[in-house]
C-alpha cells in the first residue's frame, strides 16, 4: 500500500513539466552550470535508478535533500510537523465538541425546529470555503478583539493555543457538518431498531437511553466518518496554514511545490499518505473497541 | 380485588403514510383478566402488533392514538394511563426477533440489569446478581458466565430467553408477546412456549400473545381475539372459537392451517388479499373475500355484537353458522 503511494508520488513528479536544475541554479545560469547541477543531483540517471535510490534511502529514513535549502527533507518536515499536529488535534477536538452535541440534538429533535436550524447552519458551514471562513474569522474576531494573533505560531503552551484557536475553528466549521449529518443519520437508524424498543419497554429513557443504547451503537459509523474527514482535514490544513501564516507542513508543501523542490514535495506527500493510512487503521481499531461484533484480524 | 387488569376501549391508531394518513387499528376493544392469557390472531397487517405496541407505548413517532386504555397498577379497578407510564411498571414486552431485540453493544447481563437498576435503585453488583438470578429463572445454563457474553455470542433460543429475563426484570403483571416464537426452530419454539406457560402460572402473570399461528395460541391462551383489517372480528374462549367459529374469517383462518390428515394435497388459502389500509371496504371489511357475503354486508355499520356471555362477533349473518359444529 505505502509502496504504491511512493511509486505514484514519484512518477507524478517525474512527468510534471519544469526543470529542477533551472529552479536551483536560477534563470540566468549557463547550460554548463545546469548540467553540473543535474549531475550532482543524479537527474541524468535513468528514472528506474532514481526511483531505486529514492526507495533505498527512504527505507533508511532518508527522504533526500531539499533542492532549495540543501537541508534534509526529514529535518524540514520535523521542524514544521508540530504546528500541523497542533492544528489537526485541536481541529478534530473542536469538530467533536461541535458536532456530537448538535448531531444528538438534531437526531432527537428530528424534523423539528432545532433539527432544521442545525441542518441549515450545517449547509452554511459546508458552503463556506476554508480560506473564506478563515479570513472572516480574522477580520471579525482576531483583529477587533486582539485576543488572537492574526498569523504565526507561539512558543509557550498558552501562545500556541491562542495561535491555533481560530485556524482550528476554521477547520471545525468546515468538517462539523459532515459529522453532524452522519451522526444524526446513524442515531436515527439506531433509534428505529428493536433493541431501543426493548430498552424503552423496561423504562430506560432520556440521557441513559441516549448514552448507553443509542450513542454507543451510532459511534461506529461516526468514527469511520471522522477518519475519512481527517483525510480531508489534512488538505484543509494546507489552505488554512497559508491563510493564517502558520509554519506547518501544509504551508511547507505549498512553498515546496511553488519552488519545484521535488524531494520536499515527495516527502510531504508521503507524510500525508502515511497519516491517512494510520488514521484509517486507528479508526478500525476504535470501531472494534466500540462494537464487540467487530474483530480485528491479526 | 378487581378482576380486570387491562381494559382497552375503542382504540384507534392513525399513522402518517406518505402525505395521507392510515388507520391500521380502528376501534379495537379488549379486556384482560388477572392471570388470563389472551391470544390475538390475524394476518400480517391486521393491526395486531400495533395494538400490542400501543398498550405499552412503543408506537413509532407520528402515531396518533385515540381511545381509552386502562391498567390496574394495584388491586383496584383499572385506571386510565398514558401508555408511556407503564414502562417498567407493570407491563413488559418480548419481541419476535431475538436477533435484533438485544443491544449488540451491551453484555446481556448488563441489559437485564437495566430495569432493576432504574426502578429498584439497585447498585451495579446487586443488579448483576439479580440478572444472573433471572437468567437462571428462565433456564439459561451457566448464567454467571453467559451474563458476561455479548448477544451475538448466544443462540437464537438463548437470546429469546435473555429477552424474557429482561422483560421479567421489572416484575410485570402483564407480559406482551409479539410472536416470540416465530423466528425460532420448532423444537426451540416448544421450549420457549413451555417456559412462558410455566412463568405465567408460577408468577400469576397475564399474557397477551400475538401470533398468526393458531396452534401456538391454542396451546397457551384461554381466550382469543381474531383481528382483521384493524378490527377485532371475533372474541371468545379458545376452545369455543376453534370448535365453532362465529365469523367467516375465523373459519377461513382455521381451514387454511395445513393438517396431516387433510385429504387434499392443496393448501387451502383465503381467496384474495387483505385490504389496503388506505382504502378499507365499507361495512364488513372481510365481505369482499367472504364466501357467505350478501348484499347488506357492505352496508351495515361494523359492530362487535355479543352472541353469548363470553363470545362476540362482527358478522351480521351468523345464521350461516347455525347448527354447525366442527
Amino acid at each position: 500500500m505505502l509502496f504504491g503511494i511512493v511509486l505514484v508520488v514519484f512518477l507524478v513528479l517525474q512527468i510534471t513539466p519544469g526543470d529542477p536544475a533551472r529552479q536551483i541554479a536560477g534563470l540566468r545560469a549557463s547550460e554548463a552550470d545546469l548540467e553540473e547541477v543535474r549531475q550532482e543531483l543524479g537527474l541524468n540517471d535513468p528514472v528506474i535508478a532514481q526511483y531505486g535510490r529514492y526507495v533505498g534511502n527512504l527505507l533508511q529514513g532518508d527522504l533526500g535533500y531539499s533542492y532549495k535549502s540543501r537541508k534534509p527533507v526529514a529535518d524540514i518536515i520535523g521542524d514544521r510537523i508540530s504546528v500541523t499536529v497542533w492544528l489537526l488535534t485541536t481541529g478534530v477536538l473542536m469538530t467533536l465538541l461541535i458536532s456530537v452535541p448538535l448531531g444528538v440534538v438534531a437526531a432527537l429533535r428530528k424534523d423539528r425546529v432545532a433539527d432544521h436550524a442545525i441542518r441549515g447552519f450545517g449547509l452554511l458551514g459546508l458552503s463556506m470555503p476554508a480560506f473564506w471562513t478563515g479570513v472572516i474569522l480574522l477580520l471579525l474576531v482576531a483583529l477587533p478583539t486582539g485576543w488572537f494573533p492574526a498569523g504565526g505560531f507561539g512558543d509557550t503552551f498558552g501562545e500556541k493555543l491562542r495561535a491555533i484557536f481560530l485556524p482550528a475553528l476554521t477547520l471545525a466549521i468546515g468538517s462539523s457538518p459532515f459529522i453532524i449529518r452522519g451522526l444524526r443519520a446513524a442515531m436515527i437508524s439506531v433509534m428505529e431498531s428493536d433493541y431501543i424498543s426493548t430498552a424503552r419497554s423496561v423504562g430506560v429513557a432520556g440521557g441513559r437511553l441516549v448514552r448507553r443504547f443509542v450513542l454507543r451503537n451510532a459511534a461506529g459509523p461516526g468514527v469511520t466518518l471522522l477518519a475519512i474527514e481527517i483525510g480531508y482535514l489534512l488538505f484543509g490544513a494546507v489552505v488554512i496554514e497559508t491563510t493564517f501564516a502558520l509554519p506547518g507542513v501544509g504551508q511547507g508543501l505549498v512553498i515546496a511545490a511553488q519552488g519545484r523542490d521535488l524531494p520536499s514535495v515527495q516527502g510531504y506527500t508521503l507524510l500525508f499518505a502515511l497519516v491517512v493510512v494510520a488514521v484509517y487503521l486507528l479508526s478500525d481499531v476504535v470501531t472494534a473497541m466500540l462494537d464487540p461484533r467487530v474483530e480485528i484480524d491479526t | 380485588m378487581n378482576e380486570h387488569l387491562l381494559e382497552v376501549a375503542d382504540l384507534k391508531i392513525t399513522l402518517p403514510a406518505g402525505g395521507a394518513t392510515i388507520t391500521p387499528v380502528d376501534g379495537v376493544s379488549l379486556s384482560l383478566g388477572r392471570g388470563e392469557a389472551l391470544g390475538i390472531a390475524g394476518e400480517s397487517g391486521s393491526g395486531k402488533t400495533l395494538t400490542l405496541k400501543s398498550i405499552i407505548g412503543l408506537l413509532p413517532p407520528g402515531a396518533f392514538v385515540e381511545g381509552d386504555l386502562r391498567f390496574a397498577l394495584g388491586d383496584q379497578a383499572p385506571i386510565p394511563y398514558a401508555a408511556t407510564d407503564v414502562h417498567g411498571r407493570g407491563i413488559s414486552i418480548i419481541f419476535q426477533e431475538p436477533m435484533t431485540a438485544l443491544n449488540p453493544t451491551m453484555r446481556v447481563g448488563d441489559l437485564i440489569a437495566e430495569g432493576p437498576r432504574i426502578h429498584e435503585g439497585l447498585g451495579k453488583g446487586a443488579a448483576r446478581e439479580r440478572a444472573v438470578e433471572l437468567m437462571r429463572r428462565v433456564g439459561i445454563p451457566a448464567p454467571e458466565r453467559r451474563a458476561r457474553m455479548w448477544p451475538h455470542q448466544l443462540s437464537g433460543g438463548l437470546r429469546q430467553r435473555v429477552m424474557i429475563a429482561t422483560a421479567l426484570s421489572t416484575r410485570p403483571k402483564l407480559l406482551l408477546c409479539d410472536e416470540p416464537t416465530t423466528a425460532l426452530d420448532v423444537s426451540i419454539q416448544d421450549q420457549i412456549l413451555g417456559l412462558l406457560q410455566e412463568i405465567r402460572t408460577t408468577l400469576g402473570m397475564s399474557i397477551i400473545f400475538v401470533s398468526h399461528d393458531l396452534a401456538v395460541l391454542g396451546e397457551l391462551c384461554e381466550r382469543l381475539a381474531i383481528m382483521y383489517a384493524g378490527q377485532v372480528v371475533e372474541t371468545g374462549p379458545t376452545e369455543a372459537v376453534f370448535s365453532s367459529p362465529n365469523h367467516p374469517y375465523t373459519e377461513a383462518l382455521m381451514t387454511s392451517v395445513p393438517s396431516f390428515d387433510a385429504t387434499s394435497d392443496k393448501l387451502a388459502g383465503i381467496e384474495g388479499h387483505p385490504p389496503d389500509p388506505r382504502s378499507f371496504p365499507p361495512g364488513c371489511r372481510f365481505a369482499p373475500r367472504c364466501r357467505y357475503a350478501q348484499d347488506d354486508c357492505a352496508e351495515a355499520q361494523f359492530r362487535l355484537v355479543p352472541t353469548s356471555a363470553e363470545r362476540s362477533t362482527g358478522c351480521i349473518h351468523t345464521e350461516v353458522f347455525a347448527g354447525r359444529e366442527r
